[in-house]
């Protein structure tokens, strides 16, 4: 035994040990909900104390269910409310929406015997567990963060928000609070599930809740239009304005597919993909074309691919929160604009520039307020004012060769659109079939020096993990895990993520219809490999059809005989993903194509 | 009363074709709707294919969210597919009105969809004969790329049947290698499975379970021809009592213009080949490729290395046919 300096020593390491080991063994990562019902003293004041029970029997009737389903466990009722607690933020906040709509239904129904209205806060962090129960801050500040809402209201704090990115629920900061019993602020987000305007938010909830217009940034700047007034400090009423609302974006003209389910074959979509967390591959070419949107002075891309490589998803990716915090260091300080001009062949200026108003409006709408002229002068002075607020604004431009063909665009426009690229924190991410040069109505177009301003950056294969990740990540999430076949599933589809999306389908399909496990297949089932075929040969006609003469007799010999020289109609056939380089030379991209190649050459 | 010529407008009258309206089902139920075309040759059963799956019952059986569907239906009957305008009002009718219409009918029916879209709703076009759009050229390219954009901003699929794969059927180059088509899988309706075929007989006629077996084993598969027996043996006093040579001889005259009709698709070339089928013979392997639409449609049968005709009805008008050179002009 040594001395008491030494004990005293021993017993703070002690003391430390056991803390480590609570914190190691009892304690973990939870999202944490507190829901109230609203006047529900005033209830039980009224009806009595049965017709008050009955209440709350009704609403736990409504809610515990809705609960269990998304994962969550009620961890205890306190009189009318409710605590339960999430594995992740994610489902945390659906649930809580889901709730929200079902008591909205409950009240709407003419049959109900009680009608309530619920308040909901989330908060996450580590929380301490003792038999069934949780303490510690995290606990408190979920109850502090939900007593910031009031009925039909959900209010989350910033981690939760950080933690459910990928859910596409509108979640609109509402600005920090404090939160009593903590000395730090909280920055609390509002969830929209109703839909409502900004400015109804910033009249009920943000004033209610934090008592002020978000602090993030400086208050919203009315920007007079015109770098010859000073910006007048409220709004004007009349003439050119544009103001702007401080980051971060809620992103409310995502026309996703909303939240993302957990059922069925994830590997059906054949049109853009709409859901950040369905995006697969792409990571070095996004950190690319972001490092150059984001350089001092943005750099403007030029994205060319063939068909069905993904550049639409692409481009969608981009202007998603998840593609922006990873790689932006001021994701807030950026204005994505996607606009497709697919079904807008036929333009003259003036509509381009109604679109583009349109689209920001729609896009931008709790963030940007316009009134401007939609002609060239209207579009110089959104771009000054968006440069006096510190933003930087991206177009992002889905099929820009429809723009290029249509002979009544005039080059005088793309001089403009080179001009505001030269002038002002602005650039042009285009996505487009060829190089857009050779893509132009004349040339006198093509020979525009605004087609100087961009880099080239092609889309073509997976990266090998890249094409493993997408056959077995969803497959996993949806209990029909294709990893034990990875390689057949990826001989199929190869690394064309248009084909391996089918290739996946396929057997996904197969694997859940005959109810087999991945690992118990020896054979390619005849009806997987019809599937791929019935889905996949049109495509891989009009492929063929549509390729260049030099370029189709280039695949047609490759699949034939692998190998050979690199002669440049199969560099251009490996540059759009038709051909893939392997130890033997350059061969196509999948064993089903090659065989269709060898089959259509007999 | 059976009509052969008109289609099942009754769901509860549609027999067979599980796995395809299950597959079907799967897409427009998918995370995000998937659109789908429905292939099949001429009174193959397409109209009476998709009566059955755009059936509201159906759609709430059939989908776990079945009430957050909106099913459309159009089909070529009227003016409905004469020109977008026409299109567009008809689509317009079907969709539910928001708050007041916005810009031409393209933007009518853009600000409704979005509408339904945000209230989480999801929405299904069924296209019945979509074919007659397609090679229609007063469909301009910008009505295809509209299509798709709703497609691709939307919760919004296509279900459209037609003749051959829309993409052979195009009236305008454009439109035939725009990327429209890139959203559709493409599915084959073929013949119905021997059960079905029995199944679907024993319905039409409540004959018995021996004389069905016989019919269907000698006709196939085809719905169609199915039908055209039924109504054939119904006018016989005692058809269960037909002999084998005696319920053929009744039967070849009744389904052989429908054969005919699907051996007119085929060029010439592809003549010789199906004779040496109907024979038993297997085809020269570079013909074959004359040979995909009936294999296709389900006429034709592959089998390991060989092919052979669905039914021995089918081979037995081949072989007269194409033997004697009716068929052929030669006889």
């Amino acid at each position: 035994m040594g001395g008491i300096e030494e004990l005293l020593r021993r017993r703070r390491e002690l003391l430390q040990e056991i803390d480590q080991e609570i914190l190691k063994s009892h304690t973990r990562e939870v999202t944490l909900l507190f829901t109230d019902i609203v006047g529900s003293t005033r209830f039980y004041e009224r009806m009595g104390d049965i017709q008050g029970r009955q209440m709350v029997q009704t609403h736990n009737d409504l809610l515990f269910p809705i609960i269990a389903s998304h994962g969550g466990q009620v961890i205890k009722t306190i009189g009318d409310s409710i605590m339960a607690a999430f594995p992740e933020p994610g489902p945390a906040v659906l649930c809580t929406v889901e709730m929200q709509k079902a008591i909205r239904s409950h009240n709407e129904d003419p049959s109900s015997e009680h009608r309530f209205h619920v308040r909901m806060g989330l908060h996450c962090g580590r929380a301490v567990v003792e038999e069934k129960d949780l303490f510690g801050d995290a606990v408190n500040t979920a109850a502090r963060v939900e007593s910031r809402a009031e009925g039909d209201e959900i209010i989350v704090s910033a981690a939760v928000r950080e933690g459910a990115l990928q859910v596409e629920v509108p979640l609109v900061l509402l600005g920090s609070a404090e939160v009593k019993g903590k000395e730090e602020v909280v920055e609390l987000y509002f969830v929209n599930w109703q839909g409502l305007g900004p400015e109804e938010i910033d009249r009920t909830v943000r004033a209610r809740a934090v008592g002020k217009k978000p602090d993030a940034a400086p208050a919203p700047a009315a920007v007079p239009a015109s770098s010859a007034e000073p910006p007048a400090p409220e709004r004007q009423q009349g003439g050119p304005r544009v103001e702007i609302r401080p980051g971060p974006e809620t992103e409310s003209g995502s026309r996703d597919a909303g939240p993302l389910p957990g059922r069925g074959n994830p590997y059906l979509n054949r049109v853009m993909v709409p859901h950040p967390a369905m995006f697969f591959g792409r990571r070095a070419l996004v950190r690319r074309i972001m490092s150059r949107v984001s350089a001092p002075k943005p750099q403007s891309i030029s994205i060319v691919g063939e068909r069905r490589i993904g550049k639409s998803s692409l481009l969608n990716y981009l202007r998603s929160p998840p593609a922006r915090t990873e790689v932006l260091d001021s994701p807030g300080s950026f204005l994505f604009l996607l606009i497709d001009f697919q079904q807008a062949r036929t333009l003259d200026a003036g509509q381009f520039f109604g679109l583009i108003f349109s689209e920001l409006r729609r896009q931008h709408a709790g963030r940007i307020e316009l009134e401007l002229p939609e002609e060239d002068e209207g579009m110089r002075l959104l771009c000054e004012a968006l440069a006096s607020g510190g933003l930087h604004l991206v177009f992002l431009f889905d099929e820009f060769e429809c723009v290029t063909k249509n002979e009544r665009i005039r080059p005088d426009l793309y001089s403009f659109l080179r001009s505001l690229a030269n002038r002002y924190p602005v650039c042009f991410v285009t996505a487009s079939g060829r190089d857009l040069k050779d893509m132009c109505v004349s040339h006198e177009i093509s020979d525009s020096p605004f087609f100087n301003i961009f880099t080239v950056q092609h889309v073509g294969l997976f990266q090998e993990e890249e094409a493993r990740a997408l056959v077995c990540q969803p497959s996993e999430s949806r209990g029909v895990p294709l990893a034990p076949i990875v390689e057949r599933v990826l001989r199929m589809g190869g690394r064309y993520p248009f084909f391996l999306q089918m290739a996946c389908a396929a057997w996904f399909d197969w694997l859940e219809s005959e109810a087999v496990r991945a690992e118990d297949v020896r054979d390619e089932p005849r009806d997987v490999r019809e599937a791929f075929r019935e889905e996949a040969r049109p495509h891989f006609e009009f492929i063929l059809e549509s390729l260049p003469a030099g370029e189709r007799a280039a695949l047609l010999s490759r699949a034939a005989s692998p190998g050979g020289e690199d002669e440049p109609d199969s560099l251009a056939l490996e540059r759009k993903g038709y051909l893939q380089r392997t130890d033997g030379g350059l061969e196509p991209f999948s064993a089903e194509f090659r065989d269709f190649l060898v089959s259509f050459r007999r | 009363m059976i009509d052969p010529e008109e289609p099942v407008r009754d769901p509860a009258g549609f027999v067979g074709q599980a796995g395809l309206v299950r597959r079907i089902y799967s897409r427009i139920g998918a995370d995000r709707p998937q659109s789908v075309a429905v292939i099949g040759g001429k009174k193959s059963g397409k109209t009476s294919l998709l009566a059955c799956i755009s059936d509201d019952e159906g759609k709430m059986r059939a989908l776990a969210d079945g009430d957050r569907f909106l099913f459309a239906r159009m089909g070529a009957q009227g003016e409905t597919f004469r020109d977008p305008e026409a299109f567009l009002a008809a689509l317009l009718a079907l969709l539910p009105v928001s708050d007041g219409d916005r810009g031409n009918r393209y933007e009518a029916v853009r600000g409704r969809i979005d509408s339904l879209h945000a209230a989480g709703r999801r929405v299904i076009v069924f296209l019945d004969d979509f074919h007659f759009i397609t090679t229609n050229p007063l469909f301009p390219l910008e009505f295809f790329s509209f299509l798709r954009s709703m497609a691709n901003n939307y919760n919004l699929a296509y279900v459209t049947t037609s003749i051959l794969e829309l993409q052979k059927l195009c009236a305008v180059k454009d439109v035939q290698e725009s990327p429209f088509f890139n959203i559709f899988t493409n599915l084959h309706l073929g013949m119905l499975s021997a059960q079905d075929s029995r199944a679907l007989f024993l319905r039409l006629t409540s004959l018995g379970e021996a004389l069905a077996d016989r019919v269907t084993g000698w006709c196939g598969g085809s719905p169609y021809l199915i039908k055209l027996a039924a109504v054939r043996l119904l006018q016989e006093k005692s058809p269960e009592a037909l002999d084998e040579e005696r319920l053929e001889r009744i039967l070849a005259p009744v389904v052989a213009p429908y054969f005919a009709e699907v051996v007119a698709q085929l060029p010439p070339a592809a003549y010789k080949p199906l004779l040496a089928i109907s024979k038993g013979k297997g085809p020269d392997p570079s013909n074959v490729h004359y040979l995909d639409p009936l294999i296709k449609q389900g006429f034709l049968v592959e089998a390991g290395e060989g092919i052979s005709c669905f039914s021995p009805g089918f081979a037995q008008f081949l072989r007269q046919g194409l033997g004697s050179g009716m068929l052929t002009g030669k006889g």
